[in-house]
């Protein structure tokens, strides 16, 4: 959580609707910039990337696995970038 | 309610199957996201059955459509259909065509531009004539000036100068007028702009929805059908006249209705009897419903159409989105992910794709590699259906004892359609297309 809490403007705006997943997947994300969502709790993790989508602060890029259906790769959004004071990959 | 979908798997699954084949059936990474659904009474269970027993429902689902992710709503996903109730009406083909129209949609964007000028327009010479009034102020001017005043102390003053002279504000009050006219134009051209671009989707859902539901005629088959749903889920309809204001050179005629009981979608404009009515049908799902809507993926179509095709007299078992792994010799092969696996009460394998891909190039490659991957893996299946948001008229038999793929208006009578293809001395419809 701390680089959340680093950075104001965007805790303010995830911390005060986050649960927990949302909070880890953007700290996660925060450090590295790309990552495949994982997350013990499934339920909460889908529900944490489609509300950082609504608040248009990442997006999705599918990535197909035959065997074990699909992964998300997750990025930053040029917002959630911005927001950040941080490149957009 | 029937009891032999399983979207949600408590523990792996040995099958027997004809021919001495065995297979091995596992949960994938995503069966947390179905566990809503092994609740036979839950409110996911009951929209899908809604949506699985209609089936116009169940055609609209494979439309095109648009998700939106919303924050801090009671339905966290809207998912948006574009559509018209006459399927003749084509826009895109009239804006190629008809020169009038090319000239209105110059114009459009003429007005849009211009009326985003003037708003940049105004609020810059609001923050000027601030910017002026502020540096008439003595009192500010010392401030800045002296090298002991704090940026807190000046700004409290020029807050307190904000309240205090009441000229500042009334000049900006002056423009308000011009503001909102501007603003209103702005929003009405971009309104009449986006219904320009979802008209092509709009076309392309009612000659897909037409080939089995004659529209205008049959109408009332789909404001049934959305009405029965609307007591699990959020209905909001959005129209506007396209011909109005391309044919007739006036505003447009605008609807929006909220949290409806039932559907109102109008075949002509009360306005201008024109036929360029474009709706947007947003339905918002509750969460459990809304996480199987991620980007890209086909969740909820896929139990959908399992529960769809569950009471075939043939069916003995159905799993939904499941690995499958081929058992030879008692060694568990490589596993595949499977949308739709049925077992049969003869022990056959009969896999199903679902997609909402519509390009027919896109689908045959999909199933080359589909096919490929459950070659390599050893999966011994029987037939393969593809279900798919294609507009076919009729269905396409891709490896004549194998794949078969249906379109959206095979949807409509999936039982009779899925029957012809797995049990064809059940099946009523012999109509078919071979392509090898």
């Amino acid at each position: 959580m701390t680089n959340i809490i680093e950075q104001p403007l965007v805790s303010y705006e995830i911390m005060s609707r986050a649960d927990s997943a949302e909070g880890v997947l953007f700290t996660e994300l925060i450090n590295d910039k790309i990552l495949i969502a994982r997350h013990e709790n499934l339920d909460n993790l889908v529900a944490a990337i489609q509300r950082l989508i609504g608040l248009g602060m990442i997006e999705i890029e599918p990535v197909n696995d035959e065997e074990d259906g699909k992964d998300y790769r997750l990025f930053l959004s040029k917002t959630g970038s911005s927001l950040l004071d941080r490149p957009h990959t | 309610v029937n009891n032999i979908v399983y979207p949600y798997l408590l523990e792996e699954k040995h099958v027997d199957l004809s021919g001495n084949n065995k297979i091995l059936i596992q949960k994938t990474k995503h069966e947390p996201l179905f566990s809503s659904f092994a609740d036979r009474d839950s409110l996911s269970q009951k929209i899908i059955l809604e949506i699985a027993e209609s089936p116009v429902l169940r055609q609209i689902l494979f439309l095109k459509s648009k998700i939106t992710y919303s924050v801090d709503t009671p339905n966290s996903l809207v998912v948006t259909y574009p559509f018209c109730m006459n399927p003749e009406y084509d826009f895109k083909s009239r804006l190629d065509d008809r020169q009038n129209y090319k000239n209105t949609m110059e114009k459009l964007e003429e007005r849009l531009d211009k009326a985003g000028e003037m708003l940049a327009n105004i609020l810059a010479s609001t923050m000027a004539d601030s910017i002026e009034k502020f540096m008439d102020d003595p009192e500010l001017s010392r401030l800045l000036k002296s090298r002991h005043q704090s940026t807190f102390n000046i700004l409290e003053h020029m807050k307190k100068s904000v309240k205090e002279n009441s000229e500042i504000s009334k000049d900006h009050a002056s423009k308000v007028n011009a503001f909102m006219n501007s603003a209103y134009e702005v929003q009405t051209m971009t309104r009449i702009k986006e219904y320009v671009q979802i008209s092509e989707d709009a076309h392309k859902n009612s000659v897909a929805i037409n080939q089995s539901v004659r529209l205008p005629q049959k109408s009332q088959e789909i404001i049934d059908g959305f009405s029965r749903f609307t007591k699990h889920v959020s209905l909001n309809t959005e129209t506007l006249c396209l011909d109005c204001y391309f044919t007739d050179n006036k505003p447009p005629y605008h609807a929006q209705i909220s949290n409806a009981k039932t559907i109102h979608l109008p075949e002509v404009c009360e306005r201008c009897n024109g036929i360029g009515l474009i709706h947007k049908i947003l339905l918002g799902y509750p969460s459990s419903v809304g996480k199987m809507l991620m980007p890209d993926s086909n969740w909820l179509q896929e139990i959908i159409i399992a529960n769809s095709i569950s009471n075939l007299n043939f069916v003995k078992e159905i799993f939904v989105h499941k690995k499958i792994h081929a058992v030879i010799d008692g060694k568990i092969e490589k596993g595949i992910e499977s949308d739709i696996t049925i077992i049969t009460k003869d022990n056959k394998l009969i896999l199903c794709e679902v997609t909402t891909q519509s390009d027919t190039n896109n689908i045959i490659n999909e199933i080359s590699r589909k096919a490929k991957n459950l070659e390599d893996a050893k999966i011994p299946y029987e037939k393969m259906i593809y279900f798919t948001s294609n507009d076919l008229s009729t269905f396409i038999t891709v490896d004549p004892t194998k794949t078969r793929i249906f379109g959206i208006r095979h949807l409509y009578e999936i039982e009779n359609f899925v029957k012809h293809w797995i049990a064809p001395e059940q099946a009523e419809n012999k109509n078919q297309l071979v392509i090898s």
